[in-house]
């Protein structure tokens, strides 16, 4: 059975060539619209990590959240809550939107350094790799000089907003010009709070930092769906199509005692081997296309078994068709 | 027990086609004993490859038996059938019917291999016969490389790995030059000699001197010579039925007649309508074809018959 099985692929590898390399393109659309909604999924969570380890944030009432509309106060209206000051404020360096996170650093806390060490005076800066900066180049933060001496990575938020650490006293003095404003305080205790003031755990930050991207996510998600369908169709179309180029063939097999049941099983084992391949295409194709991507895309390693799984029962309820095909061959159709 | 290894009695087998119902054959009755090359002649549509499909247990029919080597064909289901195709009959397609994507040799392993055979026994067999039908040598080739002739020695080598004592052959020399014909109607007697029944269907009477026994799918009605004088019809009388064997040309010298197309699910329609002057059934027995549809008198009419031979040179009595 497996001998013709493979003939038969052997025989059609051009347009069984073709098709894989089609699924394959199309299955690595998958795994990189995969990543980028398990980045987009993961990124505020990483970047609250990054900005504050798991410490809560008292912040003030109007703050919805220190990424998407940080309202910074007097730094006295937060006497008496215990914990460390910190400010975060949309920003920009050398021209490219940030999201600036000032506050004081111990050598072994957050944010986690790729390279380099903590920011520990005016103008020194921490920055996420994909600003593509490496330690000790000269930048400038909404106009004044700084100096790149540590990296971090996973540090973006808001889809690639790269995070971008700097002492408390420098962040008041680029973006509050020098006013003494803190946004919130990093405390590890759930302390009794003024009316004025309130707490946010990091999951309650990175759920609010996940709001602005929910039409984004939606959107690829969608774009997701219709590469399923995609998917879906040429792998039921390619296993009909070759169900109705073999009719003869299984009429003769039939006719000279073949199996309904095996020559049905033969026609999905095809499927089902092209889909294979076309799946570890895809995931080659997907290692040397995601760098590319300007947003990190975060392919899970479920994603090989939710592509894999998916296309191989979609192959497998394609087949059926084919299978019923087979079906209702009459091996008398062999005699013409 | 029968003494025949092939016995057909009373076969009749109809289908329905493009909403009316056709019958290749009614009460077909035919024998075969063992080691006999048995040749089905009649033309296209004259029920040949609907018998090679009794015979093979692929399609069913409507009354009658069909026994081979003591299996009751028609009572055959499932499993049964599986197994009756593949120990008991062979079968050559017309048009060979190779899978192209296999060689020689794996075609004619295939039913083997489709049996579970273990692959090398399969092979080994299907070298074994290939041999037999002396296309050793072209073992390793596939259908597209090799020649009508190869192919069909390829087909028959497949019809016989299963060792049946019934081999069927539909068409086996069509689409053949002389020279491959010959070779494959000598393959054929070659087998028959080795003790099994051949039964082919051909439209060909060239092979006839070469069979043992010749069934004639069509026998031949001969259509009548004798003159008939005109004669009247009530209103509503039938002239012939669809289907009916076809004798006599009409011409209506008097009246209308309609002509009734009869379906399967027993409805009828007019198809036609004939009037004086013209005439009635006129194809039928010039191609020696059934009646194609039911004739019926609308009113009174007076009809002449007329034989072919009349019909054709337009020398008869009163001109319609």
């Amino acid at each position: 059975m497996l001998l013709l099985i493979l003939r038969d692929l052997q025989f059609r590898r051009w347009r069984v060539g073709l098709t894989v390399v089609l699924m394959a393109i199309v299955m690595t659309l998958l795994f990189i619209m995969t990543g980028l909604v398990q980045q987009f999924n993961i990124e505020p969570a990483l970047a609250t990590e990054r900005a504050g380890g798991d410490l809560n944030w008292v912040v003030s009432q109007g703050t919805g959240g220190p990424f998407t509309s940080p309202r910074p106060i007097d730094a006295p209206l937060f006497d008496g809550v215990p914990g460390e000051p910190v400010l975060v404020a949309p920003s920009s360096v050398d021209g490219v939107r940030v999201s600036l996170v000032g506050r004081g650093y111990r050598p072994d806390g957050e944010p986690r350094l790729t390279v380099g060490r903590h920011p520990g005076g005016p103008g020194e800066v921490v920055i996420d790799e994909t600003m593509g900066l490496v330690v000790g180049d000269d930048l400038t933060i909404a106009g004044l000089p700084g100096t790149v001496v540590g990296l971090t990575n996973d540090a973006t938020i808001l889809a690639g907003v790269p995070l971008t650490f700097v002492t408390l006293d420098f962040a008041q003095e680029t973006a509050l010009g020098g006013q003494e404003l803190v946004l919130a305080k990093l405390t590890d205790q759930t302390p009794a709070l003024p009316p004025e003031l309130k707490l946010m755990t990091p999951e309650m930050i990175a759920a609010d930092a996940l709001l602005p991207l929910d039409g984004a996510i939606a959107s690829v998600a969608l774009v997701r769906a219709l590469l399923w369908l995609i998917t879906v169709i040429i792998i039921a179309a390619i296993i009909y199509i070759t169900a109705l180029e073999r009719t003869r063939d299984f009429a003769v097999l039939k006719a000279v005692g073949g199996k309904t049941r095996d020559l049905g099983a033969s026609l999905l084992i095809q499927g089902l081997l092209m889909t294979l391949i076309a799946v570890l295409i895809a995931g080659v194709l997907q290692s040397f296309l995601a760098p590319v991507f300007p947003l990190k895309v975060r392919v899970p390693a479920n994603a090989w078994l939710v592509i894999g799984g998916g296309a191989a029962v979609a192959a497998v309820a394609a087949g059926a068709a084919g299978v019923m095909r087979v079906r209702s061959t009459s091996p008398a159709e062999a005699f013409g | 027990m029968s003494n025949h290894l092939v016995s057909v009695d009373n076969l009749v087998v109809e289908y329905t086609t493009d909403r009316y119902t056709v019958r290749p054959l009614d009460g077909f009755t035919m024998h075969a004993p063992p080691g006999e090359l048995v040749a089905l002649l009649g033309p296209s549509g004259s029920g040949k490859t609907t018998l090679l499909s009794i015979l093979s247990g692929m399609i069913p029919a409507n009354s009658g038996s069909v026994t081979v080597d003591n299996i009751d064909v028609l009572a055959l289901k499932g499993n049964q059938l599986e197994q009756y195709r593949r120990k008991t009959i062979g079968i050559v397609f017309q048009g060979f019917n190779l899978i192209p994507s296999l060689t020689a040799r794996e075609n004619v392993a295939a039913p083997l291999l489709m049996a579970g055979i273990k692959r090398k026994v399969a092979l080994a067999r299907a070298d074994e016969l290939l041999e037999e039908v002396d296309l050793a040598d072209r073992a390793g080739h596939k259908p597209m490389h090799l020649s009508g002739g190869q192919q069909q020695r390829v087909a028959v080598a497949r019809g016989l790995v299963g060792d049946p004592m019934v081999l069927l052959a539909d068409e086996p020399t069509a689409n053949l030059d002389h020279i491959s014909a010959e070779s494959v109607v000598e393959l054929l007697r070659a087998l028959r000699d080795r003790g099994r029944t051949i039964v082919i269907s051909t439209h060909d009477d060239r092979l006839l001197p070469a069979v043992d026994q010749v069934v004639a799918m069509h026998p031949d009605h001969p259509t009548p010579d004798v003159v008939l004088e005109p004669f009247a019809m009530t209103p509503g009388e039938i002239l012939f039925r669809q289907s009916a064997t076809s004798d006599y040309v009409y011409a209506i010298l008097e009246g209308t007649v309609e002509i009734v197309r009869e379906y399967a699910d027993g409805t009828s329609a007019v198809i036609a309508i004939r009037e004086t002057g013209s005439f009635v059934g006129e194809l039928g027995p010039m191609l020696d074809f059934p009646r194609s549809a039911t004739v019926r008198a609308r009113g009174t009419v007076k009809l002449m018959p007329l034989t072919v031979a009349q019909f054709k040179d337009g020398h008869f009595g009163p001109q319609p």
